[in-house]
């Protein structure tokens, strides 16, 4: 099935005999304005978990694209299984047998598990005229579904629709579905960036019963601890330069931050706080049935108010509807000491409410719509503010370099990495696409500001940067909230953290008190 | 007004390219010239084939035939790129014409306060429908046909299958007058195709209009009003096909209910060879103006060469899926 290589790879000059399954030599890939990646060496061995790393737009997705043949190379080559891979293609990858998992997955979610893992390729009945009919084997699929689900260590139903699994099973639907594809190459761009931490320690079970498998993986992501964990080898890329491949065994956090950043940190979670204030919101009894029940709570000015929880504690639910996005079932808020009604997000940004969404792709980012005009669009629908910062004149009308002033700072601010201010956001890497959102959420002046998952895709850097944001919002005044699912974060950047579990909450701690075991217990649950 | 923060954001479909290799480059240089490259070569090709078109006054003429239908796919790209569809103007122009025809005739009211009640009745039929889709959830799709009925049948039973002439001398000046070399019809189409790239361009509407029909929930996110932008492009869209009776009545002095059954094929034609998208979020008033252009000249062409109007009606669908096919080769090779 390997189409036939048309040529053999020259030697490789320095002669190593290493086994690779893929290798990527000298790779170069040029964007108008800049250069994703210039000259990188990437190779694959069997059974090893190849970890590459970076900062936001350091060229690792742009990698990624180039090996899943979804975008052509400039320059350089592609060698699978000692064979030139000439043009590549998203069909010739996988026929290859090199699978990508993308953040985003593409599973059919009104088919059950079992014909997703066959899409296209329905085991069909052994009768000679049904199968020649097109008439599916419903028990061997089923047979063949447990099979790869039990060698992989996946509990998953495989009668179960696609719609009713948790995030985590559908993404290990996908890499089952993979291995049912031979795949000997497996790439996860940043695929923990929506796990709990049960979920993932799940995850890097399955990781490594596919490398006992001799199926080589690459692994991205911006957790620079998990990166340690499931590693065998870690490729660093700076600007979209090879820094240099080391073992993971022989390195260290510090020395990876160095590699990726040519900097240090002397802190990569540092503690914040803000001037403590007046009360400005309150929230009391709020309930959606079957989703959250009777939450309270109150936060003051200045104050950093983290949520913590599993995946599916209802968080995003609880403020979604706070935000009037939802509409709740009973419970009231109170902003400065008044009830206030909020039935949609304009009264709630009205009211000083601000919002940033952790689904990125479905509620965050207009992805044909330029970075400016992402930035701005919230500012923008708010004529009286707008006009006062010289965005818009009269009749909406754009004043373009107000408007371009203005993104330029947040720009600068949050050092988001962009070539124009007109390019389109889908251009951008997803650390910057994430960068920018989080610009909008604080460009409206808002003195409430919730943050979902605010460093999702966010590297090591940046997400100092981040918190140094917050802070001097907090400094200003600004009461924070914050959801997150990374728990050294959420322990050091918060005054204060409120655990729920299954809609509730069940614990709250002071950060002099936190640690990652308290925390862990509240929001399983299995707290006293 | 500097307008560099939104001068050329890719609003387009050329500018979605992934790759700039030089295939890719060919393909979205296809796509961003290949709109105008056919225009010359549909003119090239009538020129030849008929003799008469090639002339100033021909030129004109096609301006003059074009406008109501530039006029209505003004109103119509900026609903298809919101990701809605008004199946209704075509209706509402007849709507326009007759009741225009029937304020200065049977009621004698004077030009100009006619001619603002109709565009004024135009608004409202698209203010309903805004209603319906914006506040209700209605797909446009179902409401606008059914008002595509309603416009088309009060229209009907206003004149009862009667035409109506004898319209007072003073309002040919909309339909039959020029302007300098131009017909009037014409520079009315200008107006509102500069006014409709306006909105998109350089306003904060504009911006809306693309956000809501490229993510409407990321929109509602935003803080942006989706029920006001969905009721502004359907406003504006009735208020277009008004305008488009008006002129068409002019220009024809006369009025009658089934005039212009045929014209939302031509219309939307016009916005999807213009590149605008079905889905929502992209399109630009260039492409229109010159989907707008390509359909009068194979109008007039055909007309010049002695084609049947069923015949011209078989070219126009073949022309739209050609159009189509070509925009889905073009964006295959470059995405
Ligand atoms: N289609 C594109 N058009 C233009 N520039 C692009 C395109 N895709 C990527 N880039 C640019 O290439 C660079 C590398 O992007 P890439 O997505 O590979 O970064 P990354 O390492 O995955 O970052 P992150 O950690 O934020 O996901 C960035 O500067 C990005 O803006
Ligand atoms: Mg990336």
């Amino acid at each position: 099935m390997t189409p036939s290589p048309s040529r053999q790879p020259e030697s490789r000059p320095d002669g190593a005999a290493e086994r690779l399954i893929l290798d990527m030599r000298g790779i170069g890939k040029r964007f108008p304005g800049v250069v994703a990646l210039d000259g990188v060496d990437f190779g694959v061995r069997p059974g090893e978990v190849h970890v590459l790393l970076g900062e936001n737009g350091a060229g690792k997705s742009t990698m990624i694209k180039i090996i899943a043949g979804v975008v052509e190379k400039d320059t350089g080559e592609m060698v699978f299984e000692g064979g030139v891979i000439e043009r590549c293609s998203p069909a010739l990858t996988r026929e290859l047998g090199i699978s990508v998992i993308h953040q985003e997955l593409s599973l059919v979610r009104l088919m059950d598990v079992k014909s997703n893992l066959f899409l296209g390729r329905d085991l069909r009945s052994a009768n000679r005229l049904l199968g020649r009919l097109g008439v599916r084997d419903e028990a061997a699929m089923e047979r063949r579904c447990r099979e790869i689900f039990t060698e992989l260590g996946i509990e998953v139903d495989p009668n179960a629709e696609v719609l009713n699994l948790s995030l985590s099973d559908m993404q290990f639907l996908e890499i089952a579905k993979a291995v049912a594809f031979d795949a000997k190459v497996i790439l996860m761009d940043e695929p923990t960036s929506s796990l709990g931490p049960g979920e993932k320690e799940a995850l890097f079970g399955v990781i490594e019963r596919l490398t006992e498998r001799g199926i080589g993986v690459v692994y991205v992501s911006h957790t620079l601890e998990d990166c340690l964990a499931i590693g065998d080898r870690i490729s660093v890329l700076r600007d979209g330069r090879h820094v240099g491949t080391i073992g993971a065994e022989n390195t260290d956090i510090d020395t990876l931050i160095r590699m990726m950043t040519g900097r240090t940190f002397s802190e990569r979670y540092p503690r914040i706080s803000g001037k403590m204030g007046e009360e400005v919101l309150e929230v009391r009894n709020f309930t959606q049935t079957g989703v959250f029940s009777d939450v309270s709570f109150r936060v003051k000015g200045g104050e950093i108010l983290g949520f913590a929880g599993l995946v599916g504690a209802g968080r995003t639910d609880l403020f979604r509807a706070l935000f009037g996005l939802e509409r709740p079932d009973g419970g009231e808020v109170f902003i400065d000491g008044e009830p206030v009604r909020i039935r949609k997000p304009r009264d709630a940004i009205h009211h000083g409410l601000s919002f940033l969404t952790e689904d990125r792709k479905n509620q965050g980012v207009f992805p044909l719509l330029s970075v400016l005009e992402n930035l701005l669009i919230t500012l923008f629908n708010f004529g009286r503010e707008s006009r006062s910062r010289k965005l818009t004149r009269l009749l909406g009308w754009v004043n373009g370099s107000g408007a371009t002033h203005l993104s330029r700072d947040y720009v600068e601010r949050l050092s988001i990495k962009v070539a124009s201010l007109t390019d389109q956001i889908a251009q951008l890497s997803g650390g910057n696409q994430q960068k920018v959102l989080l610009a909008r959420g604080i460009s409206t002046g808002a003195r409430i500001v919730i943050l979902d998952e605010p460093t999702k895709g966010v590297d090591a850097g940046a997400k100092v940067e981040i918190y140094r944001i917050l802070e001097e919002l907090a400094q200003l005044g600004v009461a924070i909230i914050v959801i997150s699912s990374e728990l050294p974060e959420i322990t050091a950047i918060c005054n204060r953290i409120i655990v729920m579990n299954e809609g509730r909450i069940t614990g709250e701690v002071l950060r002099e008190d936190a640690d990652a075991e308290t925390i862990m217990r509240y929001a399983t649950g299995t707290a006293a | 007004m500097s307008g560099e923060g939104k001068a050329d954001s890719g609003r387009g479909s050329a500018a979605q390219s992934g790759g700039y290799s030089i295939s890719s480059l060919i393909a979205s240089g296809f796509s961003r010239y290949g709109l105008i490259l056919a225009l010359i070569l549909l003119i090239v090709f009538l020129s030849i084939t008929a003799e008469n078109f090639f002339t100033v006054s021909n030129m004109m003429n096609i301006l003059l035939q074009s406008s109501n239908i530039g006029i209505m796919a003004a109103g119509l790209t900026l609903v298809i790129i919101c990701a809605e569809i008004d199946l209704s103007v075509a209706s509402i122009q007849s709507m326009g014409a007759v009741v225009v025809a029937l304020l200065l005739k049977e009621y004698g009211v004077p030009i100009v306060p006619a001619v603002i009640a109709t565009l004024i009745l135009g608004v409202i039929l698209g203010g309903v429908s805004g209603v319906f889709v914006g506040w209700f959830a209605i797909p446009a799709f179902i409401l606008t046909l059914a008002m595509d009925s309603l416009a088309r049948g009060g229209a009907l039973i206003l004149t009862g299958e009667q035409s109506i002439f004898g319209l007072p001398e003073a309002f040919s000046v909309v339909g039959q007058g020029y302007l300098g070399p131009f017909p009037m019809a014409a520079v009315i189409m200008g107006v509102v195709f500069l006014a409709a790239h306006l909105i998109l361009s350089r306003t904060v509407l504009g911006t809306n209009i693309y956000a809501v029909g490229g993510n409407k929930e990321a929109a509602r996110v935003a803080g942006v009003n989706v029920f006001a932008v969905k009721l502004f492009v359907l406003v504006f869209s009735g208020f277009c096909g008004a305008l488009a009776g008006v002129v068409m009545a002019s220009r024809l002095m006369a009025a009658q209910a089934i005039m212009g059954m045929f014209d939302l094929m031509d219309v939307i034609a016009a916005v999807v060879i213009g590149g605008a998208s079905l889905l929502g979020g992209e399109g630009r008033i260039i492409g229109t103006v010159i989907g707008t252009l390509i359909i009068a000249c194979i109008r007039n062409g055909l007309n010049l060469l002695g084609i049947a109007a069923d015949w011209q009606l078989l070219a126009v669908g073949a022309i739209i899926i050609l159009a189509v096919l070509l925009d889905y080769v073009g964006k295959k090779r470059t995405a």
